[in-house]
């Protein structure tokens, strides 16, 4: 009976210790040729399918940049993970891409949850990363501070800010917000209280939806019984749809503007579309502009398939910028030097923006977009389609 | 007066169709727990693969609607019966605590999440509102009609039940299992197949709880777990082991987060049900309307 | 009895040096491995106890891992208190958690203790993610580092810092088992009525068996968010419940040393398998009916009926 426990105590250890030395023995070091970014991206979660489309996109760019020789001749090499909108998971990848695999500069394809997550690793550990979707204020860099992490899209105050213009345009004055209980709905809310005056407006009610809801006619009455003429949504896909029955339910048919065109696309995948006929909302860019188009004219090369999807741009636009400073940078293998590279950039043309706009990439401010800059778009027949402005 | 009972109609309404569908969860764990004193920790899984099951038959098959629901039925029966001969009969059958039957659900449950998830990408599996997507009207109060076939299906599923239960030989078997396996082994009812008859009404009843509201909010393989918990939550606060009592229990824990949604706020709905649940375990832990429609000679 | 005390012993302490030692050949990302792996092991140890010595069921383990977490980083962020100080103020709030839930909790039995624990953890887990202003929310929050000496500590002085803990519980663990509480618990298992009717205060060990997986969970709580560096309420779902559950059963329920293997495994596997997450959850299943199927003692527990019996 002695010498049984003792053999299998004895085997346990050494399977342990086996182990181990197995796993520091094979590190999957990044070669040291190649150039290593870490992608840590959406695939599921509340953005999934629109992530899923930035990865097919940021890859078959990368691989058309090998193919023509990579950047000062050195192959490009992506590391790709999900992390499921986590933003524990969001840390864990951005770790193992920095200390296993010997990334040198980071992209990230997430929401703002997962991106403060990764703005408050890039500053921890000194690395650069670029998101191409991230909206919320919060993670703006304060002036006079460089920045770790950096941005291609417009952020929720120039969303909101296109909000109230189209709004004022319709000369409404009364808002009712519906917003989600999660970070982007709280973030939202907060800056359309703070913003809404200066376009004539007045929040009279605000109701918040949990996550996953399954009714929403009970607020949705409550938002109509304050008297609010127009509905501004903050909310993520599956509760779009909710709401959006919920309208209809109780037979309010009020001017309904949503934040998000990525998260409408994805709610039109998944609830009938008559639900949001006539919805309109803030698009990330200009459809009817030719960088768009060529966008999507991208994705259909790499993907053999045509899709119209307004966010592809956002990250079109980051992974450019990103390949830039790699290649601006005196040292692609440190991460500081990647770092000075982002603040070399002058005037990347950018993807997003309306007809005339002058959006451009300016480090630090990010994304140098004026709420007049943003285009709006409407719900026709399942699709969206610009306003024609 | 009328002003309130506008107000006041559609919330119980609400909270009367959500209700339900969680008092059809607790209805599916009751059938399991009065055959075999077990608990089903992955019904509501039993219920996602019933979605994912209809789900597939319309999207990828192409069928309609009327088609696919009772094919989604038919799956969500198939995973009863596989949850019971891969894990709880073998477990049972080892003798061993009933702790780990009760996990082996999970587990089956949990594989089941799985193999969805990945075919599907965890993404949703649409399933449009079975009536379009105009709500009724009943003079001025607009009901949903989703909600409406919820409360329909109910009552039909727990009427089908009582009958089942009360005027059936079958369902003498079933109850007899559930109150003595070995006296009813002696009385030659053939308790292994009660077991797994039980497991398999349990599947069919979440599937089509399942598919009842899928249309409701977009679901994906992650949701079972969400409506196992609200469904067990509604028969611990209904009344453990009292099939109708567990659809009672889920009705007022829908309406209690109506309520709530209507006079207060949505924001902590969720957070208000385990409260309730806490609530009742702490003051009358055998739930709140243990003894309804039980015949006397039933109870403990 | 006593010379299988010095040869575990002798076992132990290889096993410590070899750990100890780990950190001259290893990167950091292993090493916040072995972090993880520490913190769960913690984890496991507590529930085991309760639920593998005493029979109980706790579906909320998860429940005091957070409280924890979140305690000693609030008392950094909003306080500016020193981790060192929030450090004990995070497990006494643990053990107050405890001794506050044992009340209504353990009165209950079977199924309803299970539903219990299970809603006191999801409870748990809403605050944290509900309550912006005091946890983060959703987004989570920065742990802010930890300076001693002038200096921010590293990972690999948190490293040597969870070691000295796990090896602590385990130790406390390893003691508890063989002790009268131990043999109480135990009876409890067996038959709860049959240990009342011998005298044994089955309330009060079971509360003792409760208050040590509370503890024990605060305890991998603090120490989790501080190396962690980042915390956020997604590490305390409910899977999270499941996850530990199941590191106890793939190891050997009521068994130490399970407690290790299963931590390990469980704690590494969604690491193991990077670039094909989605398979975690299929996997997470797989092992669990494995285990239940077919390995019912747990690989530890395995592996002794096997060298038992060849023995014997």
């Amino acid at each position: 009976m002695r010498k049984g426990f003792f053999r299998s105590e004895l085997v346990l250890v050494s399977i342990a210790l086996v182990c181990i030395t197995i796993f520091g023995a094979t590190p999957a070091v990044g070669e040291k040729k190649t150039i290593n970014i870490g992608y840590t991206c959406g695939f599921t979660g509340p953005a999934a399918m629109e992530f899923q489309r930035a990865a097919e996109l940021v890859k078959g760019i990368v691989d058309e940049v090998n193919a023509a020789g990579g950047i000062h001749g050195r192959q490009i090499k992506i590391f790709v993970a999900d992390d499921g909108n986590d933003p524990a998971r969001v840390m864990g990848n951005l770790k193992r891409f920095r200390e296993r695999d010997n990334c040198t500069v980071m992209l990230l394809s997430g929401t703002s949850t997962a991106n403060f997550a990764g703005k408050a690793w890039a500053e921890k550990n000194s690395v650069p990363a670029i998101c191409g979707n991230a909206q919320s204020d919060g993670l703006l860099a304060k002036p006079g501070q460089k920045a770790w992490w950096f941005s291609t899209c417009p952020h929720t105050r120039h969303y909101i800010g296109a909000m109230g213009v189209r709004a004022r345009e319709l000369g409404h004055k009364k808002v009712g917000v519906e917003c989600s209980t999660l970070a982007w709905g709280q973030d939202g809310l907060n800056m359309i209280k703070k913003h809404a005056p200066k376009y004539g407006l007045e929040v009279v009610g605000v109701v918040q939806a949990e996550p996953k809801t399954k009714d929403l006619t009970i607020q949705a009455r409550t938002l109509r019984d304050t008297g609010a003429e127009m509905v501004m949504l903050v909310e993520y896909a599956a509760e779009k749809g909710v709401w959006a029955r919920a309208m209809k339910d109780i037979g309010w048919d009020a001017y309904v503007l949503s934040m998000s065109g990525g998260m409408m696309a994805d709610a039109l995948l998944a609830y009938p579309a008559e639900l949001f006929e006539g919805w309109e909302v803030v698009l990330m860019s200009d459809i009817s502009k030719p960088r768009c188009k060529k966008v999507w004219d991208k994705y259909e090369e790499i993907k053999g398939k045509r899709l119209e999807a307004i966010d592809l741009t956002g990250v079109w636009d980051a992974i450019h910028v990103l390949l830039e400073a790699v290649r601006l940078s005196d040292n692609p293998d440190n991460p500081k030097a990647i770092r000075e590279a982002f603040y070399k950039i002058k005037d990347l043309p950018m993807a997003i923006g309306r007809e005339g706009a002058k959006a451009s990439y300016a480090p630090g401010k990010n994304c140098t977009v004026t709420p007049e800059d943003v285009a709006i778009g409407v719900v026709k027949s399942g699709k969206i389609v610009g306003l024609g402005k | 007066m009328e002003a309130i009972l506008v107000k006041f109609t559609p919330i119980i309404i609400v909270g009367v169709s959500l209700g339900s569908l969680f008092g059809l969860v607790g209805l599916a764990y009751t059938v399991i727990i009065n055959a075999s004193q077990l608990v089903n920790f992955g019904q509501g899984d039993f219920a996602m693969f019933g979605v994912a099951v209809c789900w597939f038959a319309m999207s990828v098959l192409g069928l309609p609607l009327w088609l696919a629901f009772p094919i989604g039925v038919v799956g969500g029966a198939l995973i009863g019966l596989l949850t019971e001969k891969t894990i709880v009969t073998p477990l049972l059958r080892r003798e061993a605590h009933p702790f780990y039957p009760i996990l082996g659900t999970m587990a089956v449950g949990t594989i089941a999440a799985g193999v969805v998830g990945i075919y599907t990408g965890f993404y949703w599996m649409r399933v449009d509102l079975f009536l379009g997507v105009e709500p009724w009207r009943i003079g001025k109060v607009p009901v949903n009609t989703q909600g409406a076939l919820i409360m329909g299906a109910t009552v039909v599923l727990v009427v089908a039940y009582w009958f089942l239960l009360n005027k059936t030989l079958l369902g003498a078997a079933l109850r007899a299992t559930g109150f003595n396996r070995e006296v009813s082994t002696l009385l030659g009812i053939q308790t292994s197949q009660m077991v797994r008859l039980s497991f398999v009404i349990s599947g069919v009843i979440a599937a089509i709880a399942g598919v009842l509201c899928a249309p409701l909010s977009a679901f994906n393989a992650f949701d079972g777990l969400p409506l196992a918990v609200n469904g067990f939550i509604a028969l611990i606060v209904g009344g453990w082991g009292n099939p109708y009592a567990a659809v009672l229990g889920g009705i007022t824990l829908g309406l209690i987060r109506a309520l709530l949604t209507g006079y207060f706020s949505s924001a902590h709905a969720e957070l208000a049900t385990f409260v309730v649940l806490v609530l009742v375990l702490t003051i009358k832990p055998e739930g709140l309307y243990p003894g309804f429609m039980v015949p006397k000679t039933l109870r403990e | 009895m006593v010379s299988n005390r010095k040869r575990d012993l002798m076992i132990g302490v290889g096993a410590v040096v070899v750990l100890m030692l780990l950190p001259l050949k290893l990167g950091e990302y292993y090493l916040y491995l072995i972090r993880l792996v520490g913190v769960y092991v913690i984890v496991a140890l507590g529930l085991n106890v309760f639920m593998g010595y005493a029979g109980q069921i706790n579906l909320g383990s998860a429940a005091f891992f957070c409280i924890g977490a979140y305690v000693s980083t609030i008392l950094q962020i909003k306080l500016g208190w020193h981790y060192l100080a929030g450090f004990p103020i995070a497990i006494a709030l643990s053990f107050l958690a405890a001794w506050g839930m044992s009340y209504p909790l353990l009165r209950l039995r079977g199924h309803a203790m299970a539903i219990g624990t299970l809603a006191f953890g999801i409870a748990v887990f809403l605050v944290a993610e509900r309550f912006r202003g005091l946890t983060g929310g959703e987004d989570g929050v920065v742990v802010p580092g930890m300076a001693l000496f002038g200096q921010v500590m590293s990972g690999t002085f948190y490293y040597y810092f969870i070691l000295v803990f796990v090896v602590a519980a385990y130790l406390f663990c390893y003691f508890l088992s063989d002790s009268r509480i131990g043999r109480a618990l135990r009876a409890i298992r067996d038959n709860e009525d049959a240990a009342a009717a011998m005298g044994v205060d089955v309330y009060y060990y079971k509360r003792l068996g409760w208050l040590v997986s509370g503890v024990f969970g605060g305890l991998a709580g603090t120490l989790y968010a501080q190396q962690a560096g980042f915390l956020s309420p997604s590490t305390f779902t409910l899977w999270t419940n499941i996850i530990v559950l199941v590191m106890l059963l793939v190891g050997g329920l009521g068994l130490n040393l399970g407690c290790i293997v299963g931590g390990t495994i469980m704690t590494l596997l969604p690491h193991l398998i990077a670039g094909m997450e989605n398979y975690v959850l299929l996997l997470n299943g797989l092992i669990l009916f494995t285990v239940l199927r077919f390995l019912p003692d747990g690989i530890v527990g395995t592996i002794a009926n096997i060298l038992t019996r060849r023995a014997g």
